[in-house]
C-alpha cells in the first residue's frame, strides 16, 4: 500500500504495456517473488489498459511506437516461436523490416545535400486524370531551388535563393519576399520523408521497378487517419521515388520523380536572383526590421522572448493577406523544424479551426490544436497551432513544435498561465433581458460573423434563441445563414452541452469554408452566452455528423 | 471415440488460422499487450488440445468450446490477480456471434473512458496520452511538458488515481 511503490509499479505497467510485454509485476507474481495482491493497484492497471484501448486502429503488426519499442526483437522471435509449435504461418511477418526502413531514408536524407531531376505532381479521380504538372527543379538545402513548371502548355519558373521566391511568368513575376518555401514543398523529397517520419503505421507492401529503379512499396497512415498513403523507395539511394497521397473522396494524387541525381554537382549560378528584364515585377508580403515591426505591434519584443531558446529568427515581415498583419519567423536546426508567430490588430473569429483544446490566457480565448492540415494553405502537411484571440490583438503560432511549446511561447508572451478549467469565457455581455443573435454580413469580399441585440422579457430557453436565428435578423444589412427550409427539430441541455438537432437541410446546402465558419459559429455563440450553455453539439436528424460542410468538424461539442 | 478425438484435433489445426487472430485478438484487447495476448492463445489452444484428447464434443461446438475455454482461462487469471470474479461477467464471450455484442461493448467502454479522460485536468489528460496512447518514454515526455522525469512518474499515477476514481463512479469495475 506504500503510494511510492505504486507510483513505481504504475511506471513499469505502463512502460510494459508500450512495450508490448507481459507485466513485469505478473512475472513476479508468478515466481513468487512478489506477494503483493491489491485490488486498488489492478484496478490502477486496468485503468491504464482502459486508456491505452482508446488507440483507435491498432495493428498488431507495425506501428510507430513498436519500431521504438526495445522488445521488438524479442516479440518477433515469441511469436515465431508459438508458430513453430503449431506448424502455422499466421502472421505476416513482413514488416519486421518498416522500421529499419524509416530510420535508413531519415539518414538518407541527412546525408542529402542537393538534387536534380524531373518531377510529376498528378491528380486522379476514377483513373482519369484531372491535372498534370511536370516539374524540372534543382534543389539545395535548406531552401535554394530553382524549378521549371510545366502544366496545361503554361510554364513557370520557380527561383529561390533561400530566402525569397520569385513566381517567373511570361507577362508577370511575382516576388514573395517572406515564403520562399511555399510552392516546393508540394514535391519535396523532405515532405515525403517527414511524412513517414510522422505516420502512425507503415507496412512493407513488397517490391517493384519503376523507371529502371528497384524500389520497396510501403503503406503509411497518419495519426488519427484511416487510410493508407503509398510510398516507392529506391533501395539504391533509399530515398522516396514516387508517392500516392489517397483522399476519402476517392481521388489520389501522385508525386514521382521520373529522374533523380542525389547529390549532382550543381553549377554555382544555378540559384543566383537574376529576373528577367521587362517583365512588370509584383511584390508580396515585405522583409522588414524588428524596428519597423515594432510600429505595428509594440509588444514585439515579448515575442521574442517567448520564442524557444533554440530557435533562431531568420526573418520579420510585414504581410499582404487579410488575416494577420507581421510575422516572426523562427528556425530550428533540421530543415522542418520551424515555429512562425503571427499578428493581427483585428482578430479572427474562434473556432477558426475544428477541434483543439480551449483555454483562457488573462481572461482571453486561446485555442490549440495539434496536427492540423495545410495550414493557410501554405504550411503543408501537419503542423501545430496556437492563438490568443484578445479584444484588440490576435498572436497565431504555427510549428513542428508540440502544442506544449506552444502553449508556453504564449503563457510567456502574456507574463501568466494558460487557464484550462475556464473553458467558457464568456464574450457577450448579457445585461437583464438583452442577447446578442449572431447573422451573417455579406460584404464584398467575404462573409462575417454579425451581432444583433434582441430584447426578451425572461431569460430565453436555448430553443428561443435558435428559433430567433432560424426567423432571420431584423437589420436589412444581416442575412440569416442557416438554410430556408431547416427545421428544428429539438434542443437539450445535458452536462452545459446543449445539443441542438437539425432537419437535414442544414447539411445539404453547399458551404464555402468561410460561410461554413460563420454558421457553426453563429449557433454556438448565440447559445453559449447562456450561463447554462458551455458548449454546443450540432445535430442533424438526431445524430452526431462528421461536418456540416466539410471544413469544420460538428462530431464534438464546440465551444 | 479415439478416432472422434484425433478428427477434432485435426479440425483444430486446420481451422486454428480462422481461430487464432480471433482469440488473439480476444486476449489483446483484454491484456493490452502482444507477449500476454500470445501466451494466451496459445495455452487456450494447448489446454483444448489436451483436453479432447478425452473428450468427445460434437464437431459444431468446437468454437463455443475453444472460446469458453479462453474466458475460463481469463477468469482464472483475474482471479488470481486479485480482480473481484464477478468483474468477468461483462467480458462473457457469447458463443454465437460474439464479435457483435463485444464490439459494441468495446465502443461504449471506449467512450465511457474518453469522457472520463476529457474530464480530467489539462496535465493530467496530457500526461496520460503521451505516455500510454502515444507511448512515448518518460524522459521524452518530460522533454515535451518541461518537467523532471520524477515529476512526469508522479504526475502520471495521480492522473492514473483521478481517472480510475472517474471509471469507478461511472460504474466501469462494476458487475
Amino acid at each position: 500500500m506504500n503510494e511510492n511503490r505504486h507510483e513505481e509499479y504504475i511506471d513499469e505497467f505502463i512502460d510494459n504495456l508500450r512495450n508490448e510485454q507481459k507485466p513485469a509485476f505478473y512475472r513476479r507474481q508468478e515466481q513468487g517473488k512478489e506477494t503483493e495482491k491489491d485490488a486498488e493497484l489492478e484496478k490502477m492497471f486496468e485503468t491504464v489498459r482502459a486508456v491505452k484501448r482508446i488507440k483507435k486502429a491498432w495493428k498488431y503488426n507495425t506501428t510507430a511506437a513498436f519500431f521504438r519499442s526495445r522488445s521488438f526483437k524479442g516479440a518477433v522471435a515469441a511469436a515465431a516461436a508459438i508458430l513453430l509449435v503449431l506448424g502455422l504461418n499466421l502472421f505476416n511477418l513482413t514488416g519486421i523490416n518498416d522500421g529499419n526502413i524509416v530510420h535508413a531514408v531519415v539518414e538518407a536524407y541527412e546525408e542529402l545535400h542537393s538534387y536534380k531531376g524531373v518531377v510529376e505532381i498528378r491528380s486522379e479521380r476514377e483513373g482519369e486524370t484531372e491535372f498534370l504538372e511536370t516539374i524540372e527543379i534543382k534543389y539545395q538545402k535548406p531552401l535554394q531551388y530553382s524549378a521549371f513548371h510545366i502544366w496545361n502548355n503554361s510554364e513557370r519558373h520557380y527561383l529561390s535563393d533561400g530566402e525569397k521566391l520569385a513566381i517567373i511568368g511570361p507577362t508577370k513575376i511575382t516576388v514573395d519576399n517572406l515564403f520562399p518555401e511555399r510552392e516546393l514543398w508540394r514535391y519535396h523529397i523532405g515532405t515525403a520523408v517527414w511524412e513517414l517520419e510522422e505516420a502512425a503505421e507503415i507496412n512493407v507492401l513488397g517490391k517493384e521497378k519503376i523507371f529502371e529503379r528497384n524500389t520497396t512499396v510501403l503503406e503509411y497512415r497518419f495519426p488519427g487517419d484511416e487510410d493508407f498513403h503509398q510510398m516507392w523507395i529506391d533501395e539504391s539511394v533509399n530515398l522516396p521515388l514516387r508517392k500516392v497521397l489517397n483522399h476519402p473522396d476517392g481521388s489520389s494524387l501522385t508525386v514521382e520523380f521520373k529522374e533523380l541525381e542525389i547529390n549532382p554537382a550543381l553549377e554555382e549560378d544555378s540559384f543566383a536572383w537574376e529576373l528577367p528584364a521587362g517583365i512588370e515585377v509584383e511584390e508580396l508580403n515585405q522583409a522588414i526590421s524588428l524596428e519597423e515591426v515594432k510600429d505595428g505591434w509594440p509588444e514585439v519584443g515579448q515575442a521574442l522572448a517567448a520564442a524557444p531558446a533554440d530557435m533562431e529568427l531568420i526573418q520579420a515581415g510585414l504581410l499582404d493577406e487579410p488575416f494577420f498583419d507581421y510575422v516572426l519567423r523562427f528556425r530550428g536546426e533540421s530543415g522542418k523544424d520551424f515555429l512562425d508567430i503571427y499578428y493581427t490588430t483585428t482578430p479572427n473569429e474562434p473556432h477558426f479551426m475544428a477541434g483543439g483544446e480551449q483555454g483562457t490566457l488573462d481572461n482571453d480565448r486561446v485555442e490549440v490544436d495539434e496536427g492540423v492540415q495545410n495550414v493557410f494553405e501554405l504550411y503543408s502537411g501537419e503542423s501545430n497551432v496556437a492563438r490568443w484571440i484578445k479584444s484588440d490583438a490576435e498572436i497565431f503560432i504555427v510549428s513542428t513544435r508540440e502544442t506544449f511549446q506552444l502553449e508556453k511561447t504564449l503563457e510567456e508572451v502574456a507574463g501568466s498561465k494558460i487557464n484550462w478549467e475556464a473553458v467558457s469565457a464568456k464574450t457577450a455581455q448579457t445585461e437583464a433581458g438583452e442577447y446578442t443573435l449572431y447573422y451573417m454580413e455579406i460584404t464584398d469580399t467575404s462573409f462575417r460573423l454579425e451581432k444583433e441585440k434582441r430584447s426578451f422579457e425572461s431569460p430565453p430557453e436555448p430553443q428561443e434563441l435558435v428559433k430567433a436565428l432560424l426567423q432571420g435578423p431584423e437589420k436589412p444589412e444581416l442575412s440569416r445563414i442557416i438554410p430556408e427550409d431547416t427545421e428544428l427539430l429539438g434542443v437539450h441541455v445535458e452536462n452545459a452541452v446543449a445539443y441542438v438537432d437539425f432537419s437535414s437541410a442544414i447539411a445539404e446546402a453547399s458551404y464555402g469554408s468561410e460561410a461554413e465558419s460563420v454558421l457553426v459559429n453563429s449557433i454556438v455563440q448565440t447559445l453559449t452566452q447562456l450561463q447554462e450553455i458551455n458548449a454546443v453539439q450540432i445535430l442533424v436528424e438526431g445524430e452526431t455528423v462528421e461536418s456540416l460542410g466539410g471544413h469544420i468538424s460538428t462530431f464534438k461539442p464546440l465551444p | 471415440m479415439k478416432q472422434a478425438a484425433a478428427s477434432i484435433q485435426e479440425e483444430l489445426n486446420l481451422r486454428a488460422k480462422e481461430f487464432w487472430p480471433r482469440l488473439y485478438r480476444f486476449f489483446y484487447y483484454k491484456v493490452q499487450n502482444k507477449e500476454e495476448a500470445e501466451e494466451l492463445t496459445q495455452e487456450t489452444f494447448h489446454k483444448v488440445f489436451r483436453q479432447t484428447g478425452n473428450d468427445n464434443i460434437e464437431h459444431d461446438k468446437i468454437e463455443a468450446y475453444l472460446f469458453t475455454s479462453a474466458r475460463n482461462l481469463l477468469t482464472d487469471l483475474w482471479r488470481k490477480r486479485g480482480r473481484r470474479p464477478g468483474s468477468l461477467s461483462v467480458e462473457e464471450l457469447r458463443e454465437k456471434g460474439w464479435d457483435i455484442p463485444q464490439q459494441r461493448q468495446e465502443v461504449e467502454e471506449r467512450l465511457m473512458v474518453q469522457q472520463a479522460l476529457q474530464e480530467l485536468s489539462h496535465d493530467y489528460k496530457k500526461v496520460l496520452t503521451y505516455r500510454i496512447i502515444e507511448g512515448w518514454s518518460v524522459e521524452e515526455v518530460a522533454m515535451k511538458m518541461g518537467r523532471k522525469p520524477g515529476a512526469v512518474r508522479s504526475l502520471q499515477f495521480r492522473a492514473v488515481q483521478a481517472l480510475k476514481t472517474k471509471l469507478q463512479e461511472g460504474g466501469y469495475f462494476d458487475e
